[in-house]
């Protein structure tokens, strides 16, 4: 009779426990740096390229590397990327979050001691975030257990470095990571796919012990100052050639330049062959071509929720943004005119308040054609049209080429700026001639969300609009003021969130990126104009070459024609 | 034993590393094979992460003020040392030992020992004070 109860009790414990059952990580785990000690611990000296499968964009861009960028404002707090952060020392801790009924597990939280990361691996079958979603320094991940193998996906990850010798990882990086427990350690495992500045997928591994006392973090409490007195607009950079310090490393160790510059092929063991028959040269490749630019006129216009009162409508052509509140509704950009219709009803849909302010960052047609469907649904407090607003500038462009009346702003501003208040917050608008001599900049001071119009992209390299009065420095200028008023949360993600002209939701982490992309690049095109070269000479010598994967080839081509032909002018 | 010592030595030494290394590589910035030494005026001191920063005002050859910038360690890594943001204070005359940056326009040296006139306080003469 006892034995029978009891098989009775075991089996409605059988019963009620789930049916899953994986392999416990929780804990607090410690690195182990036996492998790869030297790159791990101290660190690396200049010009350490061995061991990762760069592609000659990646080349470029790590020649190109002044460490002095790091002490640049932006720079100095930010974290290192997921991609990177497990190469360095470090403890974690793994804990679950379980759902309360049904006990599966929703998700691990990891808690990165250096840096003060913190990730969610999310286990419940969510998708990843759109394209359009923010980046952050850890990415989003999403696991499944594999037998007693944790697999772990992460995207959207920002772009930092694989190494701080100045290997770039992009923000189009793909991490796949396993987690392998045996007994008390951990192995980590991480394939990480970079389709700008790799050739083919980086794999490395850690090892982790299990801490008997964790909690050992560091707590960063970083705090950016002006720690070099040096002009914060002018970014530190090596011209192509020109980096004095890029052979330390193999000088140091007696390696061939071409092998630590080697790339893929230099990681594979057939490699010595080629070093012990004293013809170490390798061709680093190409990274592929970067897909086409995605259609950005979709057949719907999605709104997506950026922060306060201020959303994102995505699908139009260029990135629409909207505030509402108590006061009415303000639209900044209207799209394409195929998508007039649905932009109005995207509008509709977040607020049934009257449309009472526009405005229009330029006067290009991706941007207004959508002006005059929403600006005659709206109506001022006088009973008129909604109001555009934009720099007197888009005016006389819309005047030049014969754009309908309605569709034209009437409420300009030639001055460097103007300010005004709606929906119980102070609204800037900054006037930069950066994309065209027309554009602006708009912040909303209290949702703390600024709206770049073009001079700030995510999708390509800068678009200088020569006929429409265009100028580089008047884009890094307009960069800059936006590196002036974007603040980030501690730890470097979020805080302020910009909408590019086309592209992702930003924060200065992004900003910064572009406009040293956009530095650089002029930097290196003004020294070959200095040099007397030509045109065709300057696009020979590639000087968008650790961008191009990023923005794209062809939009480089008329980047660098513009540039040159501006700075030609200078001259 | 003198394995438990030898493990708490390295748990030390790594999680010094792990502060030591965020932020930048020192190599990259300094010349570590070269020293040089100021004396001047402390008029800020930034003790925080990633690294604390000293500025001095410096007289050149030419009698002129040059301000310069002292990278010491993190507050962390400083204050497990005994150092806090008292230590050190607005007009301090200090004397700096360190590594000079390798662009020599930007006015910097990475310290590896200090010594204050007023009252002889130093820091880098004692074992563990050094910035890693």
């Amino acid at each position: 009779m006892l034995r029978v109860g009891l098989r009775a009790l075991f089996l409605v414990l059988v019963i009620s426990t789930p049916a899953f059952s994986q392999l416990n990580i929780v804990g607090e785990w410690a690195g182990r740096y036996h492998e790869d000690q030297g790159d791990r611990v101290p660190g690396d000296v200049n010009g350490d390229f061995t061991g990762v499968p760069i592609n000659e964009a990646g080349r470029r861009y790590a020649e190109s590397w002044d460490v002095r960028r790091v002490n640049l404002l932006e720079h100095q707090c930010q974290p290192y990327n997921l991609a990177h952060i497990y190469r360095g020392p470090l403890q974690f801790r793994i804990w679950e979050e379980k759902h309360p009924a049904t006990q599966e597990i929703i998700a691990y939280k990891i808690f990165i001691g250096t840096y003060m990361q913190s990730r969610t691996i999310w286990m419940d079958g969510r998708p990843h975030p759109p394209a359009h979603a923010p980046h952050t320094f850890m990415g989003f991940s999403t696991g499944k257990w594999n037998g007693d193998i944790l697999t772990v996906r992460t995207t959207h990850i920002k772009k930092e470095f694989y190494r701080r010798s100045g290997i770039p990882s992009s923000d189009l990086t793909t991490v796949v990571e396993h987690y392998i427990r045996h007994g008390n350690l951990l192995s980590h495992v991480m394939i990480i796919t970079d389709p700008v500045y790799l050739s083919e997928p980086y794999v490395n591994s850690q090892e982790f012990g299990l801490m008997d006392r964790g909690n050992q973090n560091w707590l960063y409490n970083c705090e950016y100052k002006m720690e070099v007195p040096m002009d914060q607009t002018k970014v530190p950079h090596f011209l192509p050639g020109a980096n004095p310090v890029q052979d330390e490393w193999a000088k140091k160790f007696g390696l061939p330049l071409a092998g630590v510059w080697g790339g893929a092929e230099s990681t594979y063991p057939e490699y010595m062959t080629k070093l012990a028959a004293n013809t170490p040269a390798t061709t680093l490749r190409s990274g592929p071509a970067l897909p086409p630019r995605p259609n950005e006129v979709h057949t719907e216009v999605e709104a997506v929720h950026v922060q306060g009162n201020v959303y994102m409508l995505v699908g139009a052509g260029a990135n629409i943004a909207v505030q509402i509140g108590d006061e009415g509704v303000l639209v900044v950009d209207t799209g394409v005119a195929t998508m007039r219709e649905k932009v109005l009803a995207a509008i509709r849909k977040l607020s049934t308040k009257p449309i009472r302010w526009m405005i229009n960052t330029s006067a290009d047609a991706d941007h207004t054609s959508g002006n005059e469907t929403v600006s005659q649904a709206g109506q001022t407090l006088n009973g008129n049209p909604a109001d555009i607003i934009a720099h007197e500038g888009v005016l006389a462009r819309m005047t030049e080429l014969n754009r309908p009346i309605t569709e034209r702003p009437l409420n300009t501003y030639f001055e460097d700026g103007r300010d005004f208040s709606f929906n119980g917050e102070a609204i800037f608008l900054y006037h930069f001639d950066g994309h065209t001599n027309g554009d602006s900049i708009v912040y909303f001071r209290g949702s703390d969300v600024l709206v770049a119009g073009d001079i700030f992209l995510t999708t390509t390299f800068p678009v200088l609009d020569l006929p429409a009065g265009g100028s580089v420095d008047g884009l890094l200028a307009g960069l800059n003021k936006m590196l002036q008023i974007t603040v980030p949360k501690w730890l470097q993600d979020g805080g302020t969130y910009v909408i590019p002209g086309h592209g992702r939701i930003s924060d200065e982490a992004d900003v910064v990126e572009f406009r040293d992309m956009v530095y650089i690049v002029r930097d290196r095109i003004q020294d070959m104009v200095k040099r007397g070269m030509t045109l065709e000479q300057v696009k020979a010598a590639r000087p968008t070459l650790d961008y191009d994967g990023r923005y794209g080839v062809e939009s480089a081509t008329k980047f660098v024609e513009t540039v040159y032909k501006l700075l030609s002018e200078k001259k | 034993m003198k394995l438990k010592l030898f493990v708490s030595v390295l748990a030390v030494a790594l999680l010094a590393a792990s502060q030591a290394r965020a932020h930048h590589s020192f190599a990259a910035t300094y010349l570590e094979d070269r020293t040089m030494q100021i004396e001047g005026k402390l008029v800020q001191f930034q003790f925080r992460n990633p690294h604390s920063f000293i500025h001095l005002e410096v007289k050149d050859e030419k009698g002129q003020v040059v301000r310069w910038s002292v990278e010491w360690g993190g507050a962390g890594q400083l204050g497990s040392q005994g150092v806090t943001n008292e230590t050190l204070k607005y007009g301090d005359i200090v004397t700096i030992i360190g590594n000079p940056g390798r662009v020599a326009e930007d006015h910097r040296i990475r310290m590896t020992s200090l010594r204050r006139k007023s009252d002889n306080f130093g820091w880098g003469q004692r074992p563990g004070e050094v910035v890693n």
